[in-house]
This record gives C-alpha cells, sequence and structure tokens, in this order.
C-alpha cells in the first residue's frame, strides 16, 4: 500500500486531475492526500471554500483514491473553523491543511487546532526547514513570506498542543533539511513527510536515524521522481521503507476513522 | 548500459557526503545499476588550487578505470592552469573537463574562460558545466553561491561552435532559455540531475527530448549529492523507445566521451 501524504490538486489549463492520476497509477500509489490551494494568497474565504469544493468533488469522483485536506486561512476565524467542520462532517475529509497564510502559532490557529483534535485529524502544515534568521535573508530562494513556519516552531506548537497530529511538510522541499530533522526530535506527535523535489542523498536515513521510521510518511507534493526516487534509493530497512510509503499514513487515516 | 555523467569523488565543506569514495561510489552505483561514472573531485570546487583535488581524484580513480572515468577541474583564472591541464590529459586520462565559473569567480564566456575551452576543444574533451552544486534554497550561511548566469552559457555556446558542452543540473527553465537563445547550436547537450527538470507531470524532459531530439539528453544524477533513483526514474518513465532510452541512459554519452578507445 503506498500513500501518498502530501499531493495537491491544482488549477487547469496546466493541470488535469485525469493525467495525474495517471502518473500517480504508473508509480503506484494507492491513495492520494490532497490539498488544494488558492492562486492568489493569502486566500480569501470565498478562495478556500471553492478550493475545498473542488477536492470534496475529487474525493466523490474518485472514492477509492483520493482523500482530502481542508484548506484555510486561520486570519479569517469563524468562517475557517465553520469550513474546517463542514469539511470534516459533511466530506469526511481527512484533515486539515495550513499554508503560509497565517503563522502557526498565532492565536487564531488554535480553535482549529482543538476542531482536529476532536475528530483525531491530522494537520499538514507547508514548513520551512530553515533558522528563523533566515527567512527573510533566502527569501528569494524559498519564495516563503514571513508568515511561513518553521520546523522549529511547528515543534513548539505540537508541544503546546500534546493531543493534535501535526504533519512538517516536504523535508525535500528546500532549505536546511538536517536543521529540520533535528528541530523535531522531541515532540512526539510531529510527523515528517518526505516530499518534495530535494533529493539529497542520506536525507531519508537521517530522518529515520532521528525520529525513528514510524514518524515519517511519504509524499511527494506532486514530484513523483523526486520523491518515490529518495525513498527508494535510502538506504534503511524494507520494513521502514513500507511503513514510511503507506503504513504509517494508514494509521492515521483509520485514526480518523476513514475506511 | 549505464553511464552517469554527473557524478564526484571527495568532499564537500557544508555536508557530510556518504559514498564519497572509490568503494562507496562504485557500491551506490552497484545498487543503481549504474556501469559508469564520469567523476571529478567534490573537492576541488572550494579548494583555492583546485589541480590538488585533480590529484587527489587521480590517487582515487587509480584502477577502477572500467568504472570511474575521471574529468579535470580546471579554473582558467588560476596560475599555471595550461600545464595542469596538460598533466590531467597526459598522465590521468581525463576524459572532459568539469568547469564551475561560480565557485571560482570567472565568467564562462571571458576571455581566460575562452581560452581554456579553447584548449579542451583540441583535445577533443567535452566541457561540463554543472549550473550549481547545491539547491539555492539551502545555502550555507557564510557561503552563498549562486548557479552560472545563463547567460554566460549562451555566451559560450555561441562563441565556442565547436566546443562541446554538457550541462548538468541545469533547470527546465534555464534549458528553454538556452534553446531559445540557441535555436541551431547543436553542441549542447542537457542532463538530468536537476529536480526542477521534472520527469513526472508535468514532463518537463520530455518536452525538451521533443525540442532537442534524444541524442542531445545524456543520464546524470549527481551522486553522491544525490539518490540516483531519482534521475533514473524520469528515464524510466519517458514516452521513447527503448532504443531512445538507451542512447539516454549511456550510449550518447560513450560517444562525446569516445568511449571505444576508453581503457
Amino acid at each position: 500500500m503506498i500513500v501518498d501524504a502530501h499531493a495537491h490538486l491544482w488549477s487547469a489549463p496546466s493541470f488535469s486531475l485525469d493525467e495525474f492520476l495517471k502518473w500517480t497509477t504508473r508509480f503506484g500509489i494507492d491513495k492520494l492526500c490532497v490539498s488544494k490551494l488558492t492562486s492568489t494568497r493569502p486566500a480569501s474565504a470565498t478562495g478556500f471554500t471553492e478550493a475545498n469544493r473542488d477536492v470534496a468533488k475529487a474525493m466523490k469522483d474518485h472514492p477509492d483514491r483520493i482523500l482530502g485536506y481542508c484548506y484555510v486561512n486561520p486570519c479569517y476565524e469563524e468562517e475557517a473553523l465553520k469550513e474546517f467542520r463542514r469539511c470534516l462532517e459533511e466530506h469526511n475529509m481527512l484533515g486539515l491543511k495550513l499554508y503560509t497564510d497565517c503563522h502557526c502559532l498565532d492565536p487564531r490557529v488554535s480553535p482549529l487546532i482543538d476542531l482536529a483534535i476532536e475528530f483525531r485529524a491530522p494537520i499538514l502544515i507547508h514548513t520551512a526547514h530553515l533558522q528563523r534568521r533566515y527567512i527573510g535573508a533566502f527569501q528569494p530562494f524559498h519564495g516563503n513570506p514571513p508568515s511561513v513556519s518553521t520546523t522549529e516552531e511547528i515543534g513548539e506548537l505540537a508541544r503546546r498542543h500534546p493531543k493534535a497530529t501535526f504533519i512538517a511538510a516536504h523535508i525535500g522541499g528546500g532549505g536546511d533539511w538536517e536543521w529540520g530533522i533535528k528541530a523535531l526530535r522531541q515532540p512526539g506527535n510531529v510527523m515528517l513527510d518526505t516530499g518534495g523535489t530535494g533529493v539529497d542523498l542520506g536525507m531519508i536515513e537521517m530522518a529515520v536515524r532521528e525520529l525513528g521510521a514510524e514518524k515519517i510518511v511519504f509524499g511527494t507534493d506532486n514530484v513523483l521522481c523526486a520523491g518515490f526516487g529518495k525513498v527508494y534509493g535510502a538506504d534503511i530497512r524494507d520494513e521502514d521503507r513500507k511503513m514510511i510509503l503507506g503504513g504509517n499514513m494508514m494509521r492515521l487515516i483509520e485514526r480518523r476513522g476513514i475506511p | 548500459m549505464i553511464l552517469d555523467v554527473n557524478a564526484y569523488l571527495g568532499h564537500w565543506p557544508f555536508r557530510r557526503l556518504r559514498y564519497n569514495t572509490p568503494e562507496g561510489l562504485m557500491k551506490l552505483m552497484e545498487k543503481a545499476k549504474i556501469d559508469l561514472a564520469a567523476v571529478s573531485s567534490a573537492s576541488s570546487v572550494l579548494y583555492r588550487n583546485c589541480q590538488e583535488g585533480n590529484l587527489e581524484l587521480h590517487e582515487m580513480v587509480r584502477g577502477h578505470g572500467d568504472r570511474l572515468i575521471p574529468f579535470a577541474c580546471i579554473n582558467p583564472n588560476y596560475a599555471g592552469w595550461r600545464e595542469d591541464l596538460q598533466y590531467c590529459v597526459d598522465e590521468m586520462g581525463v576524459r572532459g573537463l568539469r568547469l564551475h565559473p561560480n565557485y571560482h569567480d570567472y565568467d564562462l564566456s571571458g576571455e581566460n574562460a575562452t581560452a581554456l575551452i579553447q584548449e579542451a576543444n583540441n583535445r577533443g574533451l567535452p566541457i561540463s558545466v554543472p549550473m550549481r552544486m547545491e539547491d539555492e534554497r539551502q545555502p550555507h550561511w557564510l557561503v552563498k553561491v549562486p548557479g552560472v548566469p545563463v547567460h554566460q552559457i549562451i555566451e559560450a555556446i555561441n562563441q565556442s561552435p565547436e566546443a562541446t558542452f554538457i550541462l548538468t543540473h541545469l533547470h527546465f527553465q534555464e534549458a528553454e532559455q538556452i534553446i531559445n537563445a540557441c535555436p541551431k547550436r547543436q553542441n549542447f547537450l542537457i542532463e538530468t540531475t536537476s529536480p526542477y527538470l521534472l520527469g513526472d507531470y508535468p514532463n518537463h524532459l520530455q518536452t525538451l527530448i521533443d525540442k532537442m531530439g534524444v541524442h542531445r539528453i545524456l543520464f546524470g544524477s549527481g551522486i553522491p549529492f544525490k539518490y540516483p533513483q531519482a534521475a533514473l526514474l524520469k528515464v524510466e518513465h519517458l514516452q521513447v523507445s527503448e532504443e531512445g532510452k538507451k542512447k539516454i541512459l549511456g550510449e550518447n554519452a560513450a560517444k562525446f566521451l569516445k568511449l571505444d578507445s576508453y581503457g
């Protein structure tokens, strides 16, 4: 069982879900956990609601393949909370996706986390694997606004909310992945996804060594060759590779109560 | 036969490399079913005197000529580069050059580099130019090196039409700019390491093949910096014939490196 914990729907004409599904089938992915981001950010309430509608439709059209993350901008406090609840209750979405619209330690995020705890829903957070002091200086390369959450800050968020389950996104998404892995050593309730274009040799081995294979989930961020290349190429035990490729994410899916 | 045209031995100052000895690299190649690799010294990239890295490489590849094909790293701004090049050709039997204008602080289309390119061409050596050694999103806080400017590549290609350039770790957008600026030039080849040369969806690599033909695409993975499986998957999933894949995986490179006379 291969589960992509971090995938996206994008917009036509540059993206076709049918075409993307053909590719993911060719690579052997059984289930895709997808979110859709708005094309301009910070997202408006109308924007994230429409994006989630597209995710819900994809889930309905491909019930065996696609699970959805609800994407919201926490700055729209009540509307964001209402939308997340609607996505959980009406569409049986898997979890919550947070991007750079609002920093993860902003108090407006807390009610969303409480709701995720209530529904045992994982929270996938776009993550900059860079020390906070370099976010500004390296901005031309990584492109994140100051409101992005760093790995260290997600670690702090997890300590504040020990009952929630977080997924720090794309260790291969650029930045100092060694720092990112070390920043997640302490909290037990943060998983790390393997997504992103980065395929630096040693990345997956270090993540397994420092965090344990049970805390790592396979993700592609839609970059399939890089996504599979690093996990297939890593010098790790086959049972750890299996857990990463699907076993760990299936645990989270089952915990959420999705059949 | 799989030939990786973008491989290294030696050290990298900013993170630990694994498999960076000859035995290690060959073990990595074995696992990925890579038969041959064009290797240069990773240490040469940041040594002031990069010839010392070539000398280290000479020691390392000795006795492994059936698997490891040495490339020389030459800095045309540094004293004695002509003698160093001669040594690398005569004593090491290098099959190509690997130039790092961004790390060695020169313009690839400048006077000194043009003279080096001419010398390489006179000896029938292709010139490999890694556009970058690392993802620019993860620089060391003390050393931030931008990629090789695309305009330098375009000028060098046009200035030295007889030379053969192998552009490694080249992003798709950069490749498009070069193709558009040099539509009639056939003297540059593109290699598969870059993470921004997607091989799935959208399939940038397929787009380049449609524009350039399979004969100008070479397999390279950036070992031991990168997991080679990522680049191998790009070739595996191409919509080209098995013959075309064989060309990309090794036959094209073997031709440009003149491997029929190798060993």
